[in-house]
């Protein structure tokens, strides 16, 4: 499969903090999503594959060109679409007026068929009733909805979607999947995210990150058969287990390495993950 | 990825801009400036000075004279808009960065020098415009309606024109101060270093009046019933003033660190000929 985002041997540093240290991975179309605590250096990696932030030493290439060099950066941000962390707008701007604003900076026109395409974004986010509102009157959700319209102006060929779903309710958060799923058909999406779930219905590949560097790369099941006989159910808490939670149906969850005889269960990516990065005091009931 | 997949990723994408990104961003920045709440400051006191005037004539309302006019529209532009601009510029300019805007939009292909850039001919198609016109207004009134109270002619072209580049300078010196002084409290420091400098510049020049013409107002003689104001080329203040404006326009245009070399040439080139038309004026 054609690799569109190769990175070598990436680092940066911010001032004593090492955000990234040696990472190294290749992408190719379809959707990937980037897994990892707060702070294991996502946001950093997804500013650098938006061409945003340079690397400090290392190399990378995105859609076979180098970003450090002006001419090709403006190639790619030409084919690329990208959702900050915490997107920003601009006061006074209506929905329909900040995307036609971006779709300006893609330098998408004329003008008629500027109109027509952030209609279609708008619409591809579900927020036409509200176009002609102020983004700032929205709220949270609707407004990252607004940035991600904005992120697929163009139809990019390349998607940077840094925690896209943060803050969407569930049916959004399932028309959202429906989007990036179809977005992935052909082209290249990368999202970070918190939810497992997300990374799990919609990425053929997964990168975990850990305090600034990768510690898995693969798919969605390669992930979870990590945790493969490393799952368990009881009735009580098992405090040889590394991590453990009861679940709605008054079971606990165990992860870690099972007693002789434990009711051993499917594992999900979730339990990959867990037990990759694990911090059991941050998830146990 | 090999640059033939580039390619075919390009197909599907709408069509670019016939027109440089830069000229259609430069008039939507134009309407931002000119939509500003800044300008509210000129209503209001319009509203107010035209209320206090009703009241003293004792609400007979009257239109006023060619003359009132001319006097009121020169006066606004000369001694309120290169301020209101400057402020208005700066607070576009800088919304994308208090507001967070920036970190989708400097992923976008339109790089920070042509967004400055944009801005800068934002400030010419708003402001710039509306002061011409309102110039271009006053210049076909005909000398003939006009009798201007101190018993002066009305402003040449030339004079009018320095006239509209004061305003068109306050606003690429507020998009200037905006690209560099990126903190909060950078608009009330560049107004009082270009007031607190223009009037250095204009008490030095008591003494040597080439200063005075180096002040970045204008000197026409309407304003100042001085014999100084006669004294000098009003053609090259105002060349003086337009190559004033062309360095903030490079100054912003500076800020990008990439291709910085080859701009830094042309604002020699352009400070060059500002010294020049500065130093001759007289």
């Amino acid at each position: 499969m054609t690799e569109t985002v190769v990175v070598t041997d990436v680092t940066k540093r911010f001032a004593r903090t090492q955000a990234l240290d040696g990472v190294s991975f290749a992408l190719s179309s379809g959707v990937t999503g980037f897994l990892g605590p707060n702070g294991a250096g996502k946001t950093t990696l997804l500013r650098m594959l938006a061409t945003v932030l340079a690397p400090d030493q290392g190399s990378l290439r995105v859609l076979g060109r180098d970003p450090s060099s002006a001419a090709d950066r403006t190639a790619i941000r030409r084919h690329l679409g990208y959702l900050p962390q915490e997107p920003g707008f601009q006061r006074g701007f209506s929905v329909f007026d900040f995307i036609d604003y971006v779709a300006i900076l893609k330098e998408l026109a004329p003008a008629r068929s500027r109109h027509d395409e952030v209609r279609r974004v708008i619409d591809q986010v579900d927020l036409t009733t509200v176009s002609g509102k102020r983004v700032r009157a929205l709220s949270g959700g609707m407004r990252r909805r607004v940035a991600l319209a904005a992120a697929l102006l163009g139809d990019p060929g390349f998607l940077v979607l840094d925690e896209p779903t943060a803050g969407l309710d569930p049916e959004q958060r399932l028309r959202f999947r429906e989007l990036v799923s179809r977005a992935g058909e052909g082209r290249t999406v990368v999202l970070s995210t918190h939810q497992t779930e997300d990374v799990a219905a919609l990425c053929h590949d997964v990168v975990v990150l850990h305090e600034g560097r990768v510690r898995f790369q693969g798919s969605p099941q390669q992930l979870a058969a990590l945790a493969h006989d490393r799952v368990w159910s009881s009735d009580t808490r098992d405090h040889g287990a590394r991590v453990a939670w009861r679940g709605g149906d008054g079971m606990y969850r165990n992860l870690g390495d099972p007693p002789s005889g434990a009711s051993l269960v499917a594992p999900t990516l979730e339990d990959g993950y867990l037990l990759l990065v694990g911090h059991g005091e941050q998830v146990a009931a | 990825m090999s640059a033939e997949t580039l390619e075919t990723t390009a197909v599907a994408a709408p069509t670019r801009m016939a027109l440089p990104a830069i000229v259609v961003l430069g008039l939507r920045e134009a309407r931002r400036i000119l939509r500003s709440p800044v300008y509210v400051v000129i209503v209001a006191f319009l509203l107010a000075t035209g209320g206090l005037g009703s009241v003293i004539d004792g609400f007979a309302f009257e239109l006023p004279s060619a003359s009132a006019t001319y006097g009121f529209v020169i006066f606004m532009l000369s001694l309120y808009a290169g301020v209101l601009t400057y402020a208005a510029a700066h607070l576009v300019t800088s919304s994308s960065r208090r507001t967070g805007a920036d970190r989708q939009l400097e992923a976008s292909p339109t790089t920070e020098r042509s967004r400055v850039g944009a801005m800068c001919l934002g400030v010419v198609f708003g402001p710039g415009l509306v002061a011409a016109l309102a110039l271009a207004g006053l210049a076909l009134l005909g000398n003939d309606l006009i009798s201007f109270d101190l018993g002066k002619a009305p402003l040449s072209g030339v004079e009018l024109a320095q006239v509209g580049l004061t305003v068109v300078g306050g606003g690429v010196f507020g998009v200037m101060v905006a690209t560099w002084l990126r903190f909060p409290g950078s608009l009330p420091l560049g107004l009082v270093v270009l007031i607190m400098g223009s009037v250095y510049v204009s008490k030095v020049g008591e003494s040597v009046d080439l200063f005075r013409w180096l002040a970045p107002w204008v000197t026409a003689r309407v304003w100042f019933d001085e014999v100084w104001t006669l004294a000098g080329s009003q053609s090259l203040h105002a060349l003086y003033l337009l190559g004033l404006c062309a360095l903030a326009v490079c100054g912003a245009l500076l800020h990008q660190r990439e291709g910085r070399m080859r701009w830094a040439v042309v604002s020699a080139v352009v400070l060059t000929l500002t010294v020049v038309a500065g130093g001759t004026q007289l």
